[in-house]
C-alpha cells in the first residue's frame, strides 16, 4: 500500500461519496506500480487459517482501477513470525455496512493511547488501563470524570510508530513504570516553557521526550493500547505522571478502527473544538519537536525520584512532570 | 513517496463475485466468499 502523505490513510476514488479523493499517488503498489483503489470494503469477523487454526480478523478489500484486487488485515494481533503465505485459507465474513470515501489502512501507526497495564488513578485507587470500562470514574486534573468512551487495539509494536515509549520509574519525577503510545502527549512542568511557549506547563509527546535519561521506545512483538475518553479532553493521573486522555478530534478519530469511528460519531457528532481547552496543548510555536522538549526537560545526572511539587521545576532538571494531586488542583485547568 | 506494506496479499484475477462495472458493490453480496490465497503477493 502506498500512503503518499503519510496520513495513514488509503483513499479510495468513488466518484459518488462526495469527497475529493487524493490524486493518483495513493494506492496499492503491485510490483513497483501504483494502482488506485476502486473500491474499498471492510469485513467484520472474517477468517483467516494459519497452520490449521482459524483466527477471527477483519479483513480490508481494495478492489483496483483494473479489477485485480487486495486483501490486508485490519486491527489484529499477528503473531511474530508471520508472512502472508502461511495463510492456507481465507473467507469474509459480514460487510460493515460502509461505502468509504476514506478508510484506515494502516491506523495503528498512529495512536494515543496507554499500554493496557498502565495504573490509572480512579476514585477507589489504582487500576490498569486495560480493566477500565465506559462508566468508570477517573481523576483528572480537573476533577474526576466518568469515561464515555473506551477503545482498545492490539497491534504490533515492533516499528517506530507503534512501538511503545517506556518511561522508566523516576525519570520524570515520582512515578512508576509507564507506557504510551509515542504520541500520546505528557504534562510537563517547566519554567523553560513558559519560556518558550508562554504557559509553564505543557503536553509533550512520549516520543519527543526520547532525548532525556530513562526514556525509551523498546520494540515488542505486540502491544495493547488503551484510549480513555472524558466528557472533554482531559489530564488523567497515570502512573504518578499527568497524561492526557484520548483527544477526540478529527486526526485521532480517523486513526480508529472503523467500528470505533461510527460509536464515536454517535458520542460527539462535531469534534470541533474536542481538547481546546487546554491552552498549553496549542504551543504558539509552530515547530515543537524533541529539540523543545530538551530544552523544557534538560538531562542532568541527577535521575533520582524526587518529590512531586504543585508546580515549578523539579530540584536537579530543571523540569519535571507536572505533579497535582487531586487535593492540590490549582483550578488552573477551569479557566483555560 | 513512502510505501506502507500492510500484512495481507494481492490477487490479479478479479475477486469472485465482483464487477467490474459496478463501482459499489463490494458489499454484503460478498458475505461469507472464499477467496484464493494461492496466488499471493505480498
Amino acid at each position: 500500500m502506498r500512503d503518499d502523505n503519510g496520513d495513514g490513510i488509503i483513499y479510495d476514488t468513488d466518484s459518488d461519496d462526495g469527497s475529493a479523493p487524493s490524486p493518483a499517488t495513493e494506492g496499492l503498489v503491485v510490483s513497483g506500480v501504483l494502482y488506485n483503489a476502486h473500491e474499498i470494503g471492510v469485513y467484520d469477523n472474517s477468517t483467516i487459517t494459519v497452520d490449521g487454526v482459524d483466527y477471527t480478523v477483519r479483513l480490508v478489500v481494495t478492489v483496483l482501477d483494473n479489477g485485480a484486487w487486495g486483501v490486508h488485515i485490519l486491527d489484529v494481533d499477528i503473531q511474530p513470525g508471520w508472512y502472508p503465505a502461511d495463510i492456507t485459507a481465507a473467507r469474509l465474513g459480514t460487510w460493515n455496512g460502509v461505502e468509504y470515501s476514506g478508510t484506515n489502512t494502516s491506523s495503528v501507526d498512529q495512536m494515543l493511547c496507554f499500554a493496557a497495564e498502565t495504573p490509572i488513578r480512579t476514585p477507589t485507587g489504582w487500576r490498569a488501563a486495560g480493566a477500565l470500562a465506559e462508566g468508570d470514574a477517573v481523576v483528572t486534573l480537573s476533577g474526576t470524570e466518568p469515561l464515555v468512551w473506551v477503545g482498545r487495539q492490539t497491534v504490533a509494536g515492533l516499528r517506530g510508530a507503534s512501538a511503545p515509549i517506556t518511561i522508566a520509574p523516576g525519570s520524570l519525577g515520582a512515578h512508576g513504570l509507564i507506557r504510551l503510545s509515542p504520541l500520546h502527549r505528557v504534562l510537563i512542568s517547566s519554567p523553560n516553557a513558559a519560556l518558550l511557549f508562554g504557559h509553564p506547563r505543557i503536553l509533550i509527546a512520549a516520543k519527543d521526550l526520547l532525548p532525556l535519561p530513562g526514556v525509551s521506545q523498546i520494540p515488542v512483538d505486540k502491544v495493547t493500547y488503551i484510549h480513555l475518553m472524558t466528557r472533554r479532553h482531559s489530564v488523567l493521573r497515570s502512573a504518578g505522571l499527568w497524561c492526557e486522555s484520548f483527544q477526540a478530534g478529527t486526526w485521532a478519530r480517523r486513526r480508529l478502527p472503523l467500528p470505533d469511528q461510527a460509536k464515536l460519531a454517535q458520542l460527539l457528532p462535531n469534534p470541533r473544538g474536542y481538547g481546546r481547552r487546554f491552552r498549553w496543548s496549542r504551543p504558539r510555536r509552530a515547530a515543537f519537536g524533541a529539540c523543545d522538549a530538551a530544552l523544557c526537560c534538560p538531562p542532568t545526572a541527577a535521575t533520582a525520584v524526587v518529590k512531586p511539587r504543585l508546580t515549578g521545576a523539579c530540584p536537579g532538571r530543571g523540569a519535571s512532570a507536572a505533579s497535582t494531586r487531586p487535593s492540590e488542583q490549582t483550578g488552573e485547568t477551569a479557566r483555560q | 513517496m513512502p510505501d506502507v506494506r500492510t500484512w495481507g496479499w494481492y490477487q490479479p484475477g478479479l475477486l469472485p463475485g465482483w464487477n467490474l462495472s459496478d463501482q459499489n458493490n463490494l458489499d454484503g453480496a460478498l458475505n461469507g466468499t472464499v477467496l484464493s490465497v494461492a496466488d499471493y503477493r505480498e
